[in-house]
């Protein structure tokens, strides 16, 4: 097998799942190890990984609030779920 | 310590059931098994699985035993999944039909974690006391049909830590979404075993480079999860993340313990879901403050950096070396009985193949 492959559909690795947990009043990203929780833009990201492209969800935040520094938050929140090995490529999956 | 500085627990681990259709020497089922054959009933798992999402807990990992052996596993995935709560399930797969996963998937179960005890089929069916491996690779088939994300579960010790490139052949072969290696932990059942499944230092260093590598590897397309032999380390592994601060376990009886082997330590009392609710036993119950926290600590963790990381190490651990839950883990170099570590490590050059399978006794 080669090195790993470059992820250009982003979407959450299939074991994990995205939840709001009322008691807490936060999001969360749960999977069989642990739970990671993130923040309001990290859950807007998580919401666009619908198997569009990285470039497809930057755009459609762009277009929603227009904020410069969009392309490096996702890049940024995408590093942290590949780093917790959370991260798919939604193209390797027929869903 | 005040009910108000206790966070709410994350985890619930359901051991449905101790009985299993296999007989694994390092299981971590109690070895008075006999002793608690008594099952909860559906109607009383169905409260439980309520009261620890009132509670707060978001996942619950259905084990046992073998969870298969209840008609009502996906009845209970089912209700977890009403209340939000993420699932997933243990299985040694060899009562996986495809009738049987099927029903789960629809459940709304959200991962499988299959259990193989060796790459090759005759040894696992040598470890496991039963011949099971090729259901277990029908279990996969099904699994992945049913498109399940899959983890596969093997437990390493002596006597699969060489064939570490076989296991990985297999997990990449299978293509699974995660793959756990995790050593046995030395309580229970593998306590009893350690002579016989205890690794040379030599075998682990080998298997964990192997296991780096693929690990590195794989980044981004398998989740690789390492579990270390604390035998081996110079300070113990966390007890959990700390007693009674994530994790609960209810036993297949209804008691409900701070961590799965809590039940080797014979001094502690364990409240029961019979009797009492989740929240009442979680904040009050006296077997759950009694780790709590670090004031409990003894030296040398007392004063140590990493208080907060370890929390004295394993207590079942603590105990079952040196006959007491409340002193250092003796794993930790620290710790005033380290050098009964380190005479179970010199052993293990002497190998022997005598198991005691898990059977159940009184
Ligand atoms: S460790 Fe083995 S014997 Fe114990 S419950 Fe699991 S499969 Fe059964
Ligand atoms: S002294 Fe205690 S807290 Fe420090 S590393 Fe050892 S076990 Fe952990």
């Amino acid at each position: 097998m080669e090195s790993a492959k470059p992820v250009t559909h982003p979407i959450l690795a299939r074991f994990a799942r995205y939840r709001w947990d009322k008691i807490r009043e936060q999001h969360q990203v749960v999977f069989p190890e642990g739970v990671l929780v993130v923040n309001d833009s990290s859950a807007e990201i998580l919401a666009l990984m619908d198997g569009r492209s990285e470039d497809g969800i930057v755009e459609a935040l762009e277009d929603k609030h227009g904020a410069p520094e969009i392309r490096e938050d996702v890049q940024e929140f995408l590093k942290i779920l590949f780093l917790k090995g959370l991260l798919a490529n939604g193209n390797n999956h027929s869903r | 310590m005040a009910t108000t500085t206790v966070d709410r627990p994350m985890a619930l681990l359901a051991e449905l059931t101790y009985r299993c259709p296999l007989q694994c020497p390092y299981c971590s089922n109690p070895v008075e098994l006999g002793k608690y054959s008594e099952e909860l009933d559906t109607e009383t798992w169905l409260r439980v699985l309520r009261e620890a999402a009132d509670l707060g807990v978001v996942q619950a990992h259905f084990s046992g035993g073998e969870p298969l052996l209840r008609k009502d596993l996906a009845e209970l995935v089912r209700e977890a999944r009403a209340l939000d709560i993420y699932t997933d399930l243990s299985t040694g797969a060899t009562l996986a039909t495809k009738e049987r996963l099927a029903e789960l998937k629809e459940a709304g179960l959200d991962g499988l974690q299959l259990s193989v005890l060796d790459p090759r089929a005759d040894q696992n069916d040598w470890l496991a006391g039963t011949k099971s491996f090729e259901q277990k690779c029908a279990a996969f088939e099904f699994a992945k049909e049913l498109d399940f994300p899959v983890t596969l579960n093997i437990v390493l010790h002596r006597h699969n830590l060489d064939a570490i490139e076989e296991i990985i052949a297999l997990a990449r072969d299978w293509a699974v979404e995660r793959v756990e290696f995790a050593h046995v932990q030395y309580t229970g059942w593998a306590y009893e075993n350690r002579a016989a499944l205890l690794p040379t230092r030599a075998q682990l260093e080998r298997a964990q480079l192997l296991v780096s590598a693929f690990e590195k590897e794989v980044a981004g397309q398998m989740r690789v999860l390492h579990v270390l032999p604390d035998y081996y380390q110079d300070v113990p592994k966390g007890c959990l993340q700390g007693w009674g601060s994530v994790f609960l376990t209810v036993a297949p009886d209804g008691a409900v313990l701070p961590c799965q082997t809590a039940r080797e330590i014979p001094t502690l009392e364990f409240p029961n879901v019979k009797t009492q609710d989740l929240e009442s036993i979680w904040f009050h119950a006296p077997v759950f403050q009694k780790f709590r926290g670090t004031d409990w600590l003894p030296e040398p963790c007392r004063d140590c950096e990493r208080k907060e990381i370890d929390f004295g190490g394993c207590r079942c651990q603590a105990f079952l070396l040196t006959g007491d839950a409340g002193v250092t883990d003796p794993v930790c170099t620290q710790s005033p009985h380290h050098q009964l570590v380190e005479a179970a490590i010199a052993a293990a050059s002497e190998p022997s193949t005598d198991f005691q399978y898990r059977v159940m006794r009184r």
